[in-house]
């Protein structure tokens, strides 16, 4: 009984584990034109979704060393994300909203 | 400055065409050049020299990201689109059409997604506006 215990814990500790090791998703909401958070660190291979929940579109964009791309516009309701694979400081916008920014840092 | 300058290069225009009584003479006539934009958008806010003016502050706000200072599609944000952001100098796309893509995007014209859709963001004053100042950057 005692070794199948020992078995239970040990298996559930590796799950925890894995589950630890995989690389987060945080979500961002765009909301009344801004971003959620103005900043935020995240770990490298880390994501992040871009959610849209304003009743118009938003297109974020980076154009920093660390990360640079465009999601493209897209509607309410809809989420773009991506995956931040070198570290550095990334600076967000959205083009259809200049006064829209944000920093991530990727550690 | 530079504005400013070409505005009052604009004015300078308008000098010859005093005789012929135009909108332009008017213009001329009223404006000084210190402040012939501010003059221009107050005092003849509904004429095509007034809604070019309204119009290129619309594009320095939400176009210059893209299509670049003077519209040649090389803005700061041009590295991450391929295919580029169109060249507006060389554009030959009639009116009717900047007014499409400018509301829908380029998704909803059917062609490149990276330009965004304006509809919701601009006024129908501020896209007539920069479809009227896009129109008089082109180059031939």
């Amino acid at each position: 009984m005692n070794a199948v215990f020992k078995t239970f814990a040990l298996a559930s500790f590796l799950v925890m584990f894995a589950a630890g090791a995989h690389a987060g998703e945080t979500v961002v909401s765009q909301k009344n034109k801004d971003f959620s958070q103005k900043s935020l660190k995240i770990k490298v291979g880390d994501s992040i979704a871009f959610r849209n929940d304003d009743p118009f579109f938003h297109n974020v964009f980076s154009l920093s060393d660390a990360a640079s791309f465009d999601l493209g516009s897209y509607a309410q309701g809809q989420s773009k994300s991506v995956t931040f694979k070198k570290a550095g400081t990334v600076e967000i916008e959205c083009s259809i909203h200049p006064n829209m920014k944000m920093v991530v840092e990727v550690q | 400055m530079r504005a400013s300058l070409r505005t009052i290069i604009s004015l300078a225009a308008f000098v010859p065409m005093a005789a012929a009584g135009s909108e332009q003479d008017q213009i001329a006539k009223v404006c000084k050049p210190a402040d012939a934009e501010d003059c221009i958008v107050r005092e003849f806010k509904h004429t095509l020299e007034a809604s070019k003016i309204r119009g290129r502050i619309v594009y320095k706000n939400y176009c210059v990201l893209c299509h670049g200072e003077t519209g040649m599609g090389d803005g700061r944000a041009a590295k991450v689109h391929t295919p580029k952001p169109a060249n507006l100098v060389a554009s030959k796309a009639p009116p009717e059409y900047i007014d499409l893509i400018v509301r829908k995007g380029g998704e909803g014209v059917g062609r490149y997604r990276g330009m965004p859709p304006w509809g919701d963001q601009l006024t129908d004053e501020q896209i007539a506006d920069v479809k009227n100042y896009l129109v008089a950057l082109r180059r031939p």
